[in-house]
């Protein structure tokens, strides 16, 4: 097999799919053993914009996404400076702890985070599910940060600090603005992570906090093939932002600084 | 990282105050939210009429359905990852003597790992059933079968999806390592006269074994662990991960959703305990 036929096969392995996925998210009709549509519509998508559960399922989406970022952002910020800059006996042990959601498997988290918001009554709320996209996102983010941190070059801070100014007025003057592309890349990369999440929402929310994923799964189980597909296009539109802002960052080496 | 660069003590001592401060959100949120209820799981998993009790865990290793499925749930990560080997190695010999479809080649290999799992999972659906893309080309362009193939909705269609969704992670080491193999090995083979089949089988691919065997471990704990997957592609008995989500919220049995998730949750540490091992010998 030359290397064209393999490149060939190779793409059509990995792109079929989502060619498929295209399709049918324009098809008025499709039937076998036609490789194309019989007819198109672009009715699917303006149904996203119109039928009630959907739209609801979408702001759920943004509103969860936004308010999981601002909590990540928060809360990854200083213990990205502190894993950075610190140096205490339980850094090691802190980075891990950190990463202790990536090591296990997500029904685990969500199984065990489940149980607990059943017991407290957390279920079916905005509260429960920004709180179970946190699980995810977080140790992304203190990931991204620390390594941001590490990747900022110290005799900044140490010319602030000389010249008499306080960790503050370093922070918030010198530190602050470097970092500005780092946590950017971090905001907008968690923000996707939130907006695709699925099995972690599945199991804490119910019929008042779908999210799109949400959404998505319940119309693939009616069997809306053309619906389904439209909306998981929709869904594709945040991963593809995000593949075209990293390139571009990485192209004018922002991220260069900040080593997200 | 950091040990590398010259620390500014006068930068790098943070007060204890500060310190704890800064921790504390996230030390907060971990232990809420990942620790507690880990421990609620293991608890409740030890949890029998009179106490703890490790009833439960034996009750799922001798019943046979359960077992079963557990030996599913290998036995679909094995061919997952085998099949991500046979797709790596060529892909990396190609990537490697290729200069202008290079980026396409890696690009398109990274692709999976940046698509929503559901969304991949629903589009390969689409793809292998029995009226979808790949049956057309295997019936009306290639002619290679007659009907359409059963691939959607059965276990074959779940291996097939965790191939197309884990390989990038054996892909991405085996094409790295290939191209950090020195030339000057495989040249030397070539000039005692071995044939290019013998260069490749007895040195190229043994000098690679390391790389397959760790990217294969991240490619295999991905596939034992994935949800979304077998969720929508598969026939819903078939691996440990969608039969412990049936057990929570169909069955509101959280005693053995708790043992099943549990019993992952250790294989997925010692796979990755393996895996870190094995980093740091290489």
């Amino acid at each position: 097999m030359g290397r064209a036929t393999f490149t060939t096969v190779f793409a059509g392995f990995i792109l079929g799919p989502f060619a498929v996925l295209l399709l049918w998210s324009v098809a008025q009709s499709w039937f076998w053993p036609s490789p194309l549509p019989t007819a198109f519509t672009l009715r699917w998508y303006m149904w996203a914009t119109v039928v009630p559960g959907i739209l609801r399922s979408l702001r759920m989406s943004l509103i969860v996404a936004v308010l999981a970022t601002l909590l990540t952002t928060v809360v990854a910020l200083p213990a990205g400076f502190v894993l950075s800059r610190g140096r205490f006996p339980g850094r090691g042990a802190a980075r891990l702890l950190f990463s202790l959601p990536l090591m296990i498997p997500y029904i685990t988290l969500g199984i065990g985070i489940a149980n607990v918001f059943y017991r407290l009554r957390l279920t079916d709320t905005l509260l429960g599910v920004v709180l179970a996209h946190s699980i995810a996102t977080l140790p992304f983010g203190i990931l991204i940060l620390t390594s941001a941190f590490d990747a900022l070059p110290l005799d900044v801070e140490e010319a602030g600090l000389a010249c008499g100014a306080t960790r503050w007025q370093t922070f918030w003057r010198l530190t602050a603005p470097l970092l500005a592309p780092a946590l950017l890349a971090q905001a907008v990369y968690v923000f996707t992570l939130s907006m695709d999440e699925f099995t972690l929402t599945l199991l804490v929310s119910g019929p008042d906090t779908a999210t799109l994923p949400v959404q998505i799964f319940a119309s693939i189980g009616e069997g809306y093939f053309q619906i389904s597909s439209a909306l998981s296009m929709l869904l594709l539109l945040p991963s593809v932002a995000v593949i075209y802002f990293m390139v571009r960052f990485l192209r004018t080496g922002f991220l260069a600084a900040g080593g997200g | 990282m950091n040990e590398t660069r010259e620390d500014s003590a006068y930068v790098t001592s943070i007060p204890s105050f500060w310190r704890w401060l800064g921790l504390l959100p996230a030390l907060v949120i971990v232990g809420a939210l990942v620790l507690y209820p880990l421990a609620l799981a293991i608890t409740t998993s030890l949890h029998g009429q009179h106490g703890l009790t490790l009833d439960r865990y034996i009750r799922f290793f001798s019943n046979s359905m359960s077992y079963s499925i557990l030996l599913q749930t290998l036995l679909i990560s094995c061919l997952a990852t085998l099949g991500s080997i046979a797709l790596s190695l060529p892909l990396a010999f190609v990537v490697r003597r290729s200069d202008r479809n290079r980026t396409v080649l890696r690009v398109l290999t990274a692709t999976p790992l940046a698509v929503p799992v559901l969304i991949s999972a629903y589009a390969l659906t689409l793809f292998f059933s029995e009226h979808g893309l790949f049956n057309y080309l295997l019936v009306g362009v290639l002619h290679v079968v007659r009907q359409p193939l059963q691939i959607s909705y059965t276990r074959a269609g779940v291996v097939l999806a965790c191939v197309w969704r884990f390989f990038p992670y054996t892909a991405l080491v085996v094409i790295g390592a290939l191209e950090a193999l020195d030339p000057s090995i495989e040249e030397a083979a070539y000039s005692t006269g071995a044939r290019p089949y013998q260069v490749l089988l007895r040195v190229s691919l043994p000098l690679l074994t390391p790389a397959v065997v760790t990217g294969s471990i991240l490619t295999f704990i991905g596939a034992f662990g994935t949800f979304s997957i077998p969720l929508v592609i598969g026939r819903g008995q078939d691996v440990l991960s969608v039969v412990a989500y049936r057990y929570a919220l169909t069955f509101f049995d959280w005693g053995s959703a708790a043992t099943v998730v549990v019993i992952m949750a250790v294989i997925q540490l010692s796979l990755l305990t393996m895996y870190t091992r094995l980093l740091r010998r290489s």
